[in-house]
């Protein structure tokens, strides 16, 4: 008797929610990191709004002390531990396996693993709020011994630490995920030098935080024994040291600015060639460049520290490391402008984003060298001025990256566009909004005003500038309000976006948009960098 | 093909790990900071500003011309696919490496000649050393002529210290980290525990310049203000000299909770409230320490006390009776040190005025 046995079992498909919830597919899981940080970057906004209106007029107004320390503190978490950190991993997530013609990433289940950590590791940083002593409130920073039991003796400084040892690890294991990917799953063809500049970013940010992200979790984990198990680590009256703190959390926050920094780097890499119709000017210097960049950042991590007393012999070693980062950049910058010149540039929002991190974190660039150099430093560390270069790196660089990828690569996800006109209003509100909120912040530093602050006095002079700034603040949260009423909107006209809306150079604008699970019904042979372009135009060899 | 992959890939996680290696060098701290002054920080910004304006117009202006120039007109137009320029990509890598080298070479300078941390190796002698401490929330200052000869006088927020010497900070905390910035004097150096970090100011100018502690501290980092009054060198003098006199008449009343205290003054009471930095966590609503008014009715509810000896009890030995609520590390515990039975008492008859 022959019965022909099923080869698997036959499963019920899961429906609605549950696609999500048990899903290990690589588009899904991205959309869902794009859509949880984009939420945890709303409240963020919201938490920063609340900051600027407080320090609009000398004197408390709106909050007390006390929650002014805690709405700095989680605006900063949420923006670095939660936004931008976790957003860049979700578009790599989306958009690299595509990219390098891959079906997955090379373990999908951890793929998820990731997101879970990630989305749980955030709502650990919020429950701050609800327990008694509220949300930790030592700055992102979270230095000691500020941040131990005798000072900050609620459970929110806990959770905080617990939060950011589960971000930590989420992103620890999706930079092995996203190593593994790129090393082993590339499309026949698809050498590591006609690999796109994206994935050779995320590659590159993988391998620091491989390096980096242990050492942050691990000064986490001393602190909650010194807190909770009567360790001393950093207790200086027991031999503990307060500085170790520092150079530990700098050895991972600064590379992260380049963890963050390189792949926005990556999407206005693949952003400007494409809508400037050429290649990019320079392949091999932007990748030489990003490898760099990667091994620089972590020769950097003490000019966080100019103040606290380094002996001379390193203080110059940190001056001239630091300086040194800016070549590399440089060169970037150059290539990216001689895309442009020669090609024929179409300005719709991605493109707009992409030019709009060029103008900014140039500035953040410049202000950057002339904070490395130590006497300079000494007078902006820690004041107005230091935000300003902050939001300028991370926000007009990160931030504006984001936002380029988002643009770009909507259509793909979802199958339809944001709408333009919307688009480039938001644009605009957002990039004149960002001006005026942070360039003030640059004199207000040099006019004396620390940072992190609740108050100040009326015979400062401080207020006219505040109160811009403020202003500022208000039209960025009004562009905020303007992108999510697109994404809303947008969904519900859902103008259809086609496969390759943009005329796109890479793989990924190849296939369906959305893609089907498996991405390619075959998985193309790569003959060039731009393997999309060479289909589009008939340029690939015979055979294909 | 496969197999050269590898290779770089192995490299550079050699190259990772060897960079661990780095922070090895760096547990070596050193009391070395030190603040360079004003006018030549504002010399050298002023240099770094006019090298970084053309930058900043050369990049923006290329932008800009891309923009114009080359913005898309007919559909149908391709451009020439141009991947590179050798000689213009070395060209900008060589120029950006240049005036690197240029800003560096002018750092470099100005921390090795501009800078006073030679003084520290004994070449020059200050004419006054305070030991500034910093604390939740305020600031103390102890006053040394030269390198080390006591005075006794002790100020608490307000620095006093005359025009045109050579004076030297020598700044620490007792608890959390702080900086002492005084912004129209220097550039910031930090106030960490289990360490002294030193500042050198020579001003020209007598006057009043006002700074903040520059890193965050806690609830009031905000209200941790630094006043700076600099004199004319014989102003300083007559003012040490007076400060020194009244010392004598200054016995500090210490932990002693049981002699009798003189007749409070409640006006005078109220200025010492203010100087002494109380009011930074007292205030009228309650903070880092209990509200004014609370203290009140807390000392007057207090079981086996009278509602003075409360009071005092709380203000020279803060941790033996906690109120609940607050963590009575924070106050300082050296109050004893500050006040005499006299001024004492005038607090008590402050707070007691709620």
């Amino acid at each position: 008797m022959a019965t022909i046995a099923a080869p698997y079992p036959v499963k019920s498909q899961p429906r609605g929610l549950l696609v999500w919830l048990t899903t290990v597919d690589h588009k899904k899981i991205g959309i869902m990191y794009v859509l949880t940080t984009f939420t945890f970057f709303v409240i963020g906004v919201f938490l920063a709004q609340i900051l600027r209106a407080e320090l609009a007029l000398p004197g408390g107004q709106i909050v007390s002390a006390e929650e002014y320390n805690q709405i700095f503190s989680i605006h900063g978490s949420t923006m670095i531990f939660l936004f931008v950190i976790p957003m860049l991993a979700g578009l790599a997530n989306y958009a690299v396996p595509l990219m390098i013609g891959a079906r997955d990433m090379a373990f999908p289940r951890l793929n998820a693993l990731s997101y879970w950590l990630l989305l749980f590791g955030g709502l650990t940083m919020y429950g701050g709020f609800l327990v008694e002593g509220g949300a930790a409130a030592n700055g992102w920073t979270s230095y000691v011994p500020l941040a131990g039991k005798d000072y900050s003796p609620g459970f929110g400084t806990d959770l905080w630490l617990i939060s950011v040892a589960l971000v930590g690890t989420s992103s620890l294991i999706g930079a092995f995920n996203f190593i593994v990917t790129i090393l082993k799953l590339r499309a026949p063809g698809m050498t590591l030098m006609k690999m796109p500049l994206f994935p050779w970013t995320v590659l590159v940010m993988a391998f620091m935080i491989v390096a980096a992200t242990p050492v942050l979790t691990v000064n986490g984990l001393l602190l909650l024994l010194d807190r909770n198990l009567g360790t001393q680590f950093f207790n200086p009256a027991a031999g503990g040291d307060a500085v170790l703190w520092q150079h530990l959390f700098w050895f991972y926050s600064h590379p992260a600015v380049y963890i963050i920094v390189l792949p926005a780097m990556g999407i206005i890499s693949e952003v400007i060639p494409v809508f400037s119709r050429k290649p990019i000017f320079g392949y091999k210097a932007m990748v030489i460049s990003t490898i760099l960049i990667g091994f620089q950042g972590f020769w950097t991590w003490a000019h966080h520290m100019y103040t606290i007393g380094l002996p001379p012999a390193l203080e110059i070693f940190f001056v001239l490391t630091t300086m040194l980062i800016a070549v590399p950049t440089g060169v970037k910058v150059f290539n990216w402008v001689f895309t442009m010149i020669g090609g024929s540039l179409r300005f719709d929002t991605p493109m707009l984003y992409a030019v709009g991190f060029l103008t900014t974190f140039l500035i953040g660039g410049i202000t950057g060298v002339m904070q490395s150099v130590l006497p300079i430093d000494e007078v902006v560390a820690d004041s107005m001025w230091l935000v300003a270069h902050l939001h300028y790196a991370v926000f007009g660089g990160g931030g504006f990256g984001i936002f380029a990828g988002l643009y770009y690569w909507w259509p793909k996800m979802f199958g339809y566009r944001l709408n333009e006109r919307l688009g480039k209003i938001q644009f605009w509100t957002l990039y004149i909004g960002f001006h005026i909120t942070y360039f003030p912040m640059h004199i207000l530093g040099l006019m004396g005003m620390p940072r992190r602050i609740y108050d100040y006095p009326e015979d400062r002079g401080w207020t006219a500038l505040n109160q811009l700034s403020t202003v500022g603040g208000i039209i960025m949260g009004i562009s905020v309000l303007i992108l999510v009423y697109n994404m809303i909107r947008s969904a519900r006209h859902h103008e259809p976006a086609g496969n390759d809306p943009w005329e796109g150079d890479t793989l990924e604008w190849t296939t369906t948009s959305p893609p089907p699970e498996y991405n390619f019904a075959r998985v193309p042979t790569v003959h060039s960098r731009r393997p999309a372009r060479d289909l589009r135009l008939g340029l690939a060899p015979e055979g294909e | 093909m496969k197999r050269s992959v590898f290779t770089p890939v192995l490299g550079l996680i050699a190259l990772a790990l060897l960079m661990l290696a780095v922070p090895a060098r760096v547990w070596a701290h050193g009391p070395v900071s030190g603040g360079a002054s004003r006018t030549d920080i504002n010399d050298l910004f002023t240099i770094l500003f006019w090298i970084s304006v053309p930058v900043f117009l050369l990049v923006e202006g290329l932008i800009l011309y891309a923009i114009i120039r080359y913005r898309r007109r007919r559909r149908d137009e391709m451009p020439e696919q141009i991947e590179g320029h050798g000689p213009l990509e070395l060209t900008w890598t060589v120029v950006s490496l240049l005036i690197i080298a240029v800003i560096f070479v002018i750092t470099a300078r100005f921390m090795t000649t501009r800078y006073q941390v030679e003084a520290d190796n004994g070449e020059v002698t200050p004419d006054l050393t305070v030991h500034v401490t910093g604390y939740m929330f305020n600031w103390d200052y102890e006053y040394f002529l030269g390198a080390g000869e006591e005075t006794g006088v002790k100020t608490t927020r307000k620095l006093t210290i005359p025009a045109n010497r050579d004076v030297l900070l020598e700044i620490t905390s007792t608890d959390v980290q702080h900086s002492f910035w005084v912004p129209d004097l220097a550039g910031k150096v930090d106030a960490i525990p289990g360490y002294i970090n030193t500042m050198w100011l020579n001003v020209p100018e007598p006057g009043l310049y006002p700074g903040n502690c520059a890193e965050y501290c806690g609830t009031l980092h905000y209200d941790m203000l630094i006043d700076v009054e600099v004199l004319e060198p014989a102003a300083f003098d007559a003012w040490l000299a007076d400060q020194m006199a009244s010392l004598g008449r200054f016995v500090p009343i210490g932990t002693d909770l049981t002699s009798p205290l003189p007749a409070g003054d409640v006006a005078r009471g109220e200025q010492l409230f203010g100087e002494l930095g109380c009011a930074s966590c007292h205030g009228e609503q309650p903070g880092v320490g209990p509200a004014l008014a609370a203290m009140a009715s807390d000392a007057r509810a207090a079981e086996g006390y009278t509602p003075e000896a409360y009071l005092r009890e709380s203000i020279l030995v803060p941790c033996a009776v906690q109120a609940t609520g607050y963590n009575c590390q924070i106050m300082p515990s050296n109050y004893g040190e500050k006040l005499d039975a006299q001024a004492l008492a005038d607090i008590i008859a402050y707070l007691l005025s709620y």
